[in-house]
């Protein structure tokens, strides 16, 4: 059926009145009984094929029938008034665009970024809180600073096949060497994880940072160490250990907070995406 | 439309009170609205159906050494739920609401081919009462009826006279291939009304995804359809006139059955589960309340997962021994799939992603859906590699991925859909309540039956098997599983009771009880069987939208 004038040929319509559609017919029934009987004779008897063929045939015929030499069609009044569905008004109020500003919610996300500069420093300064803290909480209960880097080496040089230290209240050179840079690496890769993921989560990032983040980072290294060294699942103190992760959370959190957000590309107009135009964004480059 | 009186030659005019009766109207109706609610009607009659069968090989797996059920009995009941459920429950179904939908969605009064949408249906249904006929029908021992037992892919040479006596076999082919002249006739219809009869200002950029995705639905199915008829006629060949296609012992060859079966049987798993898509597509943005997540992205992995959708069907055979490179190719073919797909659920997911989230029964059928839908990727993706597939195939735990793509994939959105497009049809709303009852019984029954199928696989029970030994560890999860079928069915039954609550409801959900924004919601519940008395003009993807927010139309933004 194509279009004629605006209105679709074999449904035309005489405004107000009704609409011509294809009338309803017995036809394709027959056709189909009769096509269907012709393949069960196969499995039942002749009779079965006459009777089909028959049918199919005589659905055909009407088939035929139906369109030629016009199509037949039926007139289908109107719907009264009443019944019609009502013409769709506008809506009270406006719609409300997300993040409150110009078509944002039309926008891929995120919107902004933190800058990588800012991971690396949130990651750097929860590294050194986290150290602190450690060695403070090792002075304290274990009466040595290097406690903690002892117990860190003990839980991962095994992991690269290296003894773990003999003795954990000692200064040992290559442990707390080893130890640090495991530590300053770890830290940086979390901090720019931190920077990347903060800014897409909804809430504030200390929360995410400092609670959510240690807890999940937490119970994911309860699973990896079972599975990895399971002898020392029981040598960690896991409180401690909650604890350290919190103060690096909260310290990471706190410096990608005070940073300040990139825009990024899909928050500018398309001209200036596209490259006509100057945004304002890049008018003091 | 009801019966019609001819008054001038060729024209006749409808006439509600010369009715004869409501059923004449409906069985002589070439109205696609009308069609689409019958297809809707069988499929869920032929639902039960299947769900009654697959709770009678529930109840015999249920404890270990069960005698409930022969032999014999759970082969014919397997053979006959998995052919109920693919061939006489999704296709229908998908059918059915590509039918109702589509020329409400386009702005259409009706298919292209009204004649044939209505042959198309009722050789669907002949052919489910041709297959359901071998029961009665079918010549047995000592007389008795007798349904066929060869799964519902039909290996041969299983399938081959010689090891499948009598003609209960016959009549899967014969159902199977008078009904898969339906669908493939529906395939052409649906094409040929979404490329021809759109509104004037429907694009095709400016499609309902609804409608894109039943579209390349509608290519899969000409592609995919036509293979299996051929083989299915191969094999009345060789059955009946003595050819050996797929006779080893004459030189036939009974992988070729494998190879023509599963290049219509993979292509079939996304012609029943891209409408899922569609259905999801459709809602989770209504009930989101924002515009869906990248449209385009949306349609061109619609067209990806088309495209390589008919490129994966030997990753069904890798236990048959075709070779390291074909293993090679269709396990990262396979693989593949779950790139489109993935794009798919980052975009639903980014759809609902700070929007206003209304848990009303669509969408929680929906959100459900992701979940479980990413589940049966994953184990997608494990099966879909060769050597854990050697060790998995034939498991339980084969089928649990694949119940996990069609009950957690498509029967969910299913519901989902009668939920959210129910009111439309009828003009009543389905009860929230009694919804709920549904849901999280269907939901719960679910899980119980499927999740723990894939332990029962990697446990080595293999599927198909009538009964088991208690000392394998099997039973306890044999025995959940049983329970969630259970539960399944009596969700089900809420389903259906929420329905014949509606009925006995006076209508009032009116034109557009979801403030949705695709054209169907833009004419009256039930629709007239003109559609719309003057034709639709849009200017966007979102045509109520638009006219709800002049202040914001779509079109200035797409």
């Amino acid at each position: 059926m194509r279009e004629e004038n605006g209105i679709q040929e074999g449904t035309r319509a005489r405004e107000g009145e009704g609409i011509e559609l294809p009338a309803s017919t017995t036809a394709p029934l027959y056709f189909a009984l009769g096509f269907a009987l012709l393949g069960v004779s196969l499995v039942t008897s002749e009779l079965f094929a006459l009777a089909g063929a028959m049918l199919a045939v005589w659905g055909g015929i009407r088939w035929w029938g139906e369109v030629l030499p016009r199509e037949r069609e039926t007139f289908v009044p109107a719907q009264a008034e009443a019944e019609r569905a009502p013409e769709v008004v506008p809506a009270a109020g406006h719609a409300t665009p997300r993040a409150g500003g110009e078509d944002r919610h039309r926008a891929r996300l995120p919107l902004e970024y933190h800058p990588y500069g800012a991971g690396l420093r949130a990651g750097v300064a929860g590294g050194l809180a986290m150290a602190v803290v450690a060695g403070v909480h090792g002075l304290i209960v274990q009466g040595s600073p290097w406690h903690a880097f002892n117990a860190f080496a003990a839980l991962v040089l095994p992991l690269f096949g290296a003894a773990p230290p003999s003795d954990m209240t000692s200064f040992h050179g290559v442990v707390v060497l080893s130890a640090g840079i495991i530590h300053v690496l770890l830290s940086l890769g979390i901090g720019l994880v931190y920077a990347s993921v903060l800014p897409m989560l909804p809430g504030h990032p200390r929360i995410w940072g400092g609670v959510v983040a240690p807890l999940a980072w937490t119970g994911a290294g309860f699973v990896c160490i079972e599975l990895l060294e399971p002898s020392a699942v029981q040598s960690i103190n896991w409180l401690i250990f909650i604890l350290l992760q919190i103060v690096f959370g909260l310290t990471a959190g706190e410096v990608i907070s005070r940073s300040e957000p990139v825009r990024t590309l899909q928050s500018f107009p398309l001209a200036t995406r596209a490259g006509f135009e100057v945004g304002d964004e890049e008018e003091g480059l | 439309m009801s019966a019609s009186l001819r008054t001038d030659g060729a024209r006749e005019i409808s006439s509600p009170e010369r009715s004869g009766s409501v059923l004449h109207a409906w069985v002589t109706t070439v109205d696609h609205k009308k069609l689409g609610i019958l297809y809707i009607a069988a499929g869920l009659l032929f639902f039960v159906i299947g769900g009654i069968e697959a709770i009678m090989m529930r109840a015999q797996l249920a404890q270990a050494a069960n005698t409930l059920l022969e032999p014999q009995e759970f082969n014919r009941l397997f053979t006959m739920h998995g052919t109920t459920m693919v061939f006489l429950v999704g296709m229908p179904i998908v059918t059915g609401f590509g039918n109702y939908l589509i020329p409400l969605m386009i702005g259409a009064r009706d298919m292209a081919f009204p004649r044939l949408n209505a042959w198309g249906f009722w050789m669907f249904l002949f052919g489910g009462l041709v297959l359901y006929m071998s029961y009665f029908a079918s010549m047995g021992l000592y007389g008795a009826g007798t349904a066929p037992d060869v799964g519902w892919f039909a290996y041969s040479p299983l399938a081959g006279k010689a090891f499948s006596r009598g003609n209960a076999t016959d009549y899967w082919i014969l159902g199977i291939l008078i009904s898969g002249f339906g669908s493939i006739s529906g395939a052409i219809n649906m094409l040929t009304t979404t490329l021809t009869m759109r509104c004037p200002g429907m694009t095709m950029n400016r499609l309902p995804l609804f409608v894109w995705m039943m579209l390349v639905v509608s290519f899969l199915m000409l592609l995919a359809l036509p293979v299996l008829t051929g083989a299915q006629v191969m094999l009345l060949f060789d059955r009946f006139l003595g050819a050996h296609f797929f006779d080893t012992q004459a030189g036939g060859d009974a992988v070729l059955w494998q190879h023509f079966f599963w290049f219509f049987g993979h292509p079939e798993v996304y012609i029943l589960m891209i409408p899922g898509f569609a259905y999801a597509s459709e809602i989770i943005p209504v009930f989101s309340r924002k515009v869906i997540f990248g449209y385009s992205f949306m349609v061109a992995a619609t067209l990806a997962i088309g495209l390589v959708a008919v490129g994966v069907w030997a990753h069904h055979m890798f236990t048959v021994g075709m070779g390291q490179g074909l293993n090679i190719w269709f396990a990262v073919i396979t693989m593949l799939v779950g790139v489109p797909t993935g794009i798919k659920l980052f975009n639903w997911i980014a759809t609902m992603y700070g929007g206003r989230i209304q848990l009303r029964m669509p969408m929680v059928f929906c959100i459900a859906f992701l979940g479980q839908f990413l589940i049966a990727g994953l184990t997608g993706i494990l099966l879909s590699g060769a050597p854990l597939n050697w060790q998995l195939s034939d498991s339980y735990f084969v089928v649990a991925h694949f119940h996990y793509v069609l009950i957690g994939g498509l029967v969910f959105t299913v519901f989902a859909a009668c939920y959210y497009w129910f009111p439309k049809m009828t003009g009543r709303m389905l009860s929230e309540k009694i919804g709920r009852w549904h849901f999280w019984l269907f939901f719960i029954g679910f899980h119980l039956t499927f999740t723990t199928m894939h332990v029962q696989g990697v446990l080595g029970m293999p599927r198909r098997i009538y009964t088991y030994p208690a000392e394998r560890g099997w039973e306890v999860w044999n025995a959940i599983s049983s329970t969630g079928a259970i539960l399944q069915g009596l969700g089900v039954a809420c389903f259906f009771v929420a329905v014949i609550v509606a009925f006995r409801r006076p209508a009032q959900a009116g034109p557009d009880p979801w403030n949705a924004w695709t054209l169907e919601w833009s004419t009256s519940s039930p629709p007239p069987a003109y559609n719309f008395l003057s034709l639709p003009e849009v200017r966007s993807r979102r045509p109520l939208w638009d006219l709800k927010h002049p202040d914001d139309p779509d079109w200035e933004h797409e």
